[in-house]
């Protein structure tokens, strides 16, 4: 259940991400999906990486654009619903946390922009390959750097 | 079938016993076994060679015990040869075919489907990985830099096999030396080069190869070894000189065709061409990228350049290079460098039309423009 409080990162290990012109782009490792957002769903997981609440983002998008916080918290919360439900970011506080509110504001690559509902694309077209060929294990986590 | 994979605890018994279990419960041992199975190989067979090769830069040394196998080995690096250097090198590949030479390890003999993706081990602490398919068996010691491996029988190997040895070992190696290995094309005039990316189907074999046809230099239709250049450009590596063509892609290349090795097993519907049987002068070893084109096939006559986004070059390139690199968990940083890579670089799409003739064209505009 997502909530004004939630607080969520990206899963350490199995996602790699990257902000770029302004978008996201996403891949999970693990079933090779990859998934691309637009400035403002890259905004919105700029802010989240800094630590903002999922209010904390809606009010940051209420301040800046041209949206209530009520319609700004209720796109927020649906991107963040996706985001778990695809696996990509776990929640890491919600309810009562004791965490202060991190501080990032509305990131510059998004800020001339007009408001629009942030959008995850979502693409499965490596899914497949990488299932039948998939990976060699975690090397990395072995300690050995070559 | 689906490969398997594990990380192996195994003990740590001495490094040469002679023995091992080959079930990649003991990484190390397996890697003692094979180095006394290829010392015993090269020591008996009448029919060995042994090569330098450039990788990166860096020579590398290439043992086989087994004249066709060392044969059929060197002709995919053949671009890349080198004169015996005098400093050490800087990975030693040492492999014997047990048909040719007699020389066999016990329980170690030929498993499962021919198709079968195959296996890989990992010992705890990362050191030594093992790669097990039907017909080939090799350890890799990252530490030392060596790479030992045994093969059941050199004519039963797969055309992926003989056009690109040891692939995931080798892109192991290129990882653990800060190379990027970057799903792609590469072409060059004078040392200076277009990157072709995309994933497969893109058209980026078609784009190299006809470009290769028309005169540029050839250094790759699938992968090249990404690394920083001097002066914080970035140059280009070829790791194999190889192609491997659908049929009605190859009837597109009439002087390819007579050198087209047909597939041996049931599922290989491409065939194997060796490049440095066709144009051995047309292949080099690296070059200085100035620009990235991203072919894609158009509903069009002709055959045309735009610019590409960074978003759209990332999405193109990013799946097919990182989501299929044989190590995963170490692909993250790989994710930022190829962005960093696509952010430093011109970028455009290739929108191939019907007319193929005009790629080479279009890729020496980029030049014009980008040199």
């Amino acid at each position: 259940m997502i909530s004004d409080d939630t607080r969520v990162t990206p899963r350490s290990g199995e996602i790699a991400a990257k902000v770029i012109d302004g978008e996201a782009i996403i891949m999970n490792l693990s079933n090779g999906l990859y998934y691309s957002m637009d400035p403002l769903g890259a905004a919105v997981w700029t802010m989240a990486q800094s630590g903002r609440s999922v209010g904390g983002i809606a009010e940051a998008l209420a301040d800046h654009f041209d949206v209530d916080r009520d319609a700004a918290l209720r796109d927020v919360k649906e991107l963040v619903t996706h985001l778990v439900s695809e696996e990509l970011v776990d929640i890491t506080a919600g309810g009562a946390s004791p965490i202060a509110e991190g501080s990032g504001s509305v990131p510059d690559f998004a800020a001339e922009l007009p408001y629009s509902p942030p959008v995850l694309n979502r693409y499965d077209d490596m899914a497949d390959l990488l299932a039948l060929d998939p990976p060699m294990p975690g090397l990395a986590g072995t300690g050995f750097n070559g | 079938m689906e490969r398997s994979i594990a990380i192996s605890t195994g003990t740590q018994r001495p490094a040469s016993t002679g023995a091992a279990d080959w079930t990649g419960a003991d990484p190390r041992a397996e890697h003692g076994a094979l180095v006394d199975g290829f010392a015993q190989a090269w020591e008996r067979s009448v029919g060995r060679d042994e090569g330098w090769f450039v990788f990166i830069d860096r020579p590398v040394r290439l043992r086989v015990a087994g004249a066709a196998l060392a044969a059929d080995l060197f002709q995919a690096f053949s671009h890349l040869r080198i004169d015996p250097p005098s400093s050490s090198p800087a990975l030693t590949v040492d492999l014997w075919d047990e048909r040719e030479t007699g020389v066999s390890l016990p329980g170690l003999g030929p498993v499962g489907d021919p198709n079968d993706q195959g296996e890989t081990h990992v010992s705890e602490e990362g050191r030594f990985v093992v790669v097990a398919r039907p017909l080939t068996r090799t350890v890799t010691d990252r530490k030392e830099s060596h790479l030992v491996g045994w093969v059941a029988r050199n004519d039963h190997l797969s055309l992926y096999e003989l056009g690109r040895p040891l692939h995931s070992e080798l892109l192991l190696w290129h990882k653990d030396r800060g190379a990027l290995a970057i799903h792609a094309g590469m072409v060059a005039r004078d040392g200076e080069a277009i990157l072709l990316g995309g994933p497969g189907g893109a058209g980026k074999s078609t784009s190299s190869l006809v470009s290769l046809l028309a005169g540029f230099e050839y250094m790759a239709d699938d992968y090249v070894a990404l690394t920083n250049g001097p002066e914080g450009g970035y140059t280009g590596h070829s790791l194999y000189c190889s192609t491997h063509l659908e049929p009605h892609h190859l009837a597109r290349f009439p002087e390819l065709e007579p050198h087209a090795i047909p597939g041996r097993l049931p599922r290989e519907d491409k065939s194997l061409v060796l490049l440095s049987q066709v144009r051995p002068a047309g292949l080099s070893r690296k070059a200085t990228i100035r620009a990235v084109a991203l072919p894609r096939i158009v509903d069009a006559e002709e055959t045309s350049l735009r610019p590409a986004s960074k978003v759209d070059s990332l999405l193109r390139m990013a799946p097919s290079s990182l989501l299929l690199l044989p190590y995963a968990g170490l692909v993250e940083s790989e994710f930022e460098r190829l962005g960093r890579f696509l952010e430093d670089i011109p970028t455009y799409w290739l929108e191939l039309g019907r007319d193929l003739d005009r790629i080479p064209q279009r890729v020496g505009e980029l030049l014009d423009r980008h040199v």
